[in-house]
């Protein structure tokens, strides 16, 4: 089962991290492009969110400080 | 899901995350050098900076392109690198646009075929500091 994990909108796109089973799905969009790819933790898919130019700096800000919320307040993958 | 798990690689050596798809860039030829890229700390703020970098294997012949923003390095403690064979060149460009005019810079590396295997070079980016505008604000206000 795929569990959203975190999701991220902004006037600039939206960027979701997804948990399938032990894999982590970083599903980013915007106007006019959507990107999706699959890490093997958490840790590469930030590195992997980082790398991505398409994403605007404050989604992407956006997007890491809802995903850290979501770690500190589940504390970590798949207990949420 | 179906698509396949991009995985991050690290350099076995320095322990570095290596630049996605910077690994055997030539079915000949090992993957002799590792680039390692720095950037200044007083730079990691910059929020529009990128690092452009490019192989070219020979002239007029583009390898392979990559963008490294450098949030990239704010989000990883063990920065950066990449591996290239020993043949080519490689150019890395360092861009800011968020100032007016525009930071750019490049940095060119030939590659000697001679490299012993192993071989790691550094390159550290710094951007230059705010430059003082000619003149200064009390001087234009005398203007109005």
């Amino acid at each position: 089962m795929v569990q959203h994990y975190s999701d991220t909108r902004t006037s600039e796109g939206r960027v979701r991290f997804l948990l399938d089973g032990e894999a982590v799905v970083l599903l980013t969009e915007g106007s006019g492009w959507q990107q999706q790819a699959q890490f093997a933790s958490i840790q590469d898919a930030v590195l992997g969110l980082a790398l991505l130019s398409d994403v605007p700096q404050p989604l992407y800000a956006q997007a890491l400080d809802d995903l850290y919320r979501q770690l500190s307040f589940f504390g970590q993958l798949g207990a949420a | 899901m179906t698509q396949n798990t991009s995985q991050m690689y690290k350099s076995n050596s320095s322990g570095r995350n290596v630049v996605p798809g910077w690994m055997k860039l030539n079915t000949d030829k090992p993957d002799a050098i590792e680039i390692q890229l720095d950037i200044d700390a007083s730079d990691l703020q910059r929020q529009q900076a990128t690092l452009l970098i490019e192989y070219w294997p020979a002239p007029g012949e583009l390898g392979l392109q990559s963008l490294l923003p450098v949030r990239a390095f704010t989000s990883s403690p063990e920065g950066w690198c990449v591996f290239v064979p020993a043949q080519g060149q490689v150019l890395v460009r360092a861009i800011d646009t968020q100032p007016i005019p525009p930071l750019l810079s490049a940095h060119s590396i030939i590659l000697d075929p001679a490299t012993v295997m192993g071989t790691v070079v550094n390159v550290s980016v710094k951007f230059p500091g705010e430059t003082t505008p000619v003149g200064n604000i009390g001087n234009l206000m005398l203007n109005n």
